[in-house]
């Protein structure tokens, strides 16, 4: 199954500051633009996936464009957490839980 | 668990909430801005999450449940592609199963809170009950994703699917006239692509990168951009179903396998729009060995994780 050698194409280097400069937007998938509580909430957020998979013949683990310094920085993190906060603030009436599982949903095998 | 009411009925808000418990806390759902999250326990309480016996157990990597589930409605399809791995012909589904096996499948689904479905086939537009399984996962609280070539897509199809799905991805893998894997997919994925944007819909494009259509991606993520389209996924073909008859002659060469990844980087900056790899194209990224600045510019992976070390970069 090995094929010939073939030559190899050198890379070239990419304008790095046009595409930092370009794709903050993209890269967040319409995070950056979400309204967000403006009170920071405690806790972590631990792992973040934005955007949704449509494809059926692909495990949803794919390769992403955005800036790496904006996560670096912890800030997209606490982004969607704030995002999160004001979204559980909306559904939730002042004195009542969140609503979720059923109790004896099997939830906490 | 709940019943849950007439499909037709449910006003589903896209932007509820949904989550459930896991050891290390909670993970978190929203359909706008689309994203997932893994909550530590402590933010789970912080948005009103109850704590959960789960929460006293030592951690895990393991998840109670996936966060999202690959439904193959059926293996017919109008096309026969000489790359399909389902090996889908028109006259294929026998063995599909029917509407109210999926419904079971569904509610299985939803007792483990699975928030998302990607939903494929064959070509799952031949199947009729297509929106009502939509319809289904939505009633269920879990957002239907699809992927479709297009050919059966119709405003009226258009209109509703803007409203059942999170994202539809159409698939295009060169621009017309020219024509890859016996098919012209490209004409009718086009025109569809066009009304289900028009619809408002999320829509994404796939496109199978292949020897002979790795020199034309530009020009279809050039069109991508210009439909306004969220995303061009590239797609690895792979040797399966009717593509292992050929997958030698017709896998990218040593040098586009190279190329992939700075390819994509070039094409979402040229054009403004998010390039993606599927996860079999991991080694064509992972040959480059990122070094910062690259790393900067195209994640590994969709999954963000705070960082060990808050100085060097986030563990993906």
């Amino acid at each position: 199954m090995n094929e010939p050698e073939e030559q190899v194409t050198p890379i070239p280097r990419l304008d790095a500051g046009r595409l930092r400069a370009l794709l903050p937007g993209l890269g967040t998938a319409g995070l950056k633009r979400a309204a967000t509580s403006s009170i920071p909430p405690k806790g972590k957020l631990l792992k973040l996936k934005l955007g949704f998979n449509p494809n059926s013949s692909s495990v949803g683990t794919t390769v992403v464009v955005f800036l790496w310094s904006l996560v670096a920085s912890g800030a997209v993190l606490a982004i969607a957490a704030a995002l999160l906060s004001l979204r559980f603030q909306r559904k939730s009436k002042p004195g009542q839980r969140v609503d979720g599982p059923a109790a004896d949903s099997g939830q906490d095998a | 668990m709940t019943q849950p009411a007439d499909a037709s009925e449910v006003a589903w808000q896209h932007d509820e909430p949904r989550w459930r418990h896991e050891r290390f806390g909670a993970i978190v759902v929203i359909d706008e801005p689309p994203m997932l999250a893994h909550v530590d326990q402590e933010l789970a309480s912080e948005l009103g999450i109850p704590p959960s016996t789960l929460w006293s157990q030592p951690p895990t990597e393991v998840l109670t449940a996936p966060v999202e589930a690959h439904l193959t409605l059926t293996k017919r399809c109008n096309l026969a592609c000489t790359h399909c791995y389902q090996e889908s012909t028109p006259t294929s589904g026998a063995s599909d199963l029917g509407f109210e096996d999926w419904l079971r499948r569904l509610d299985a689904l939803a007792q483990a809170r699975v928030f998302h479905v990607a939903i494929g086939g064959g070509e799952a537009l031949t199947r009729a009950d297509l929106l009502a399984i939509a319809e289904a996962a939505r009633a269920r609280s879990i957002t239907p994703n699809l992927t479709t070539n297009g050919a059966f897509v119709t405003e009226a199809f258009a209109r509703q699917a803007a409203r059942l799905f999170g994202q539809i991805n159409v698939s295009i893998d060169i621009m017309p006239p020219l024509r890859i894997f016996g098919a012209d997919k490209a004409t009718t994925g086009m025109s569809a692509a066009t009304q289900l944007l028009r619809a408002g819909a999320r829509v994404g494009l796939n496109l199978v990168v292949a020897r002979a259509n790795f020199d034309a991606i530009g020009e279809v993520v050039a069109w991508a951009a210009e439909a306004g389209m969220v995303e061009v996924e590239l797609l690895r073909l792979k040797p399966a179903g009717r593509a292992q008859a050929r997958y030698l002659e017709e896998r990218l060469t040593r040098a586009q396998r190279e190329r992939l990844f700075p390819l994509a980087l070039e094409l979402a900056q040229q054009y403004g729009i998010p390039v993606k790899l599927d996860c079999s194209a991991a080694p064509f990224v992972a040959f480059h060995a990122p070094d910062r600045e690259r790393m900067e510019l195209f994640a590994f992976a969709s999954m963000w994780s705070v960082p060990k070390n808050p100085v060097g970069p986030a563990r993906i």
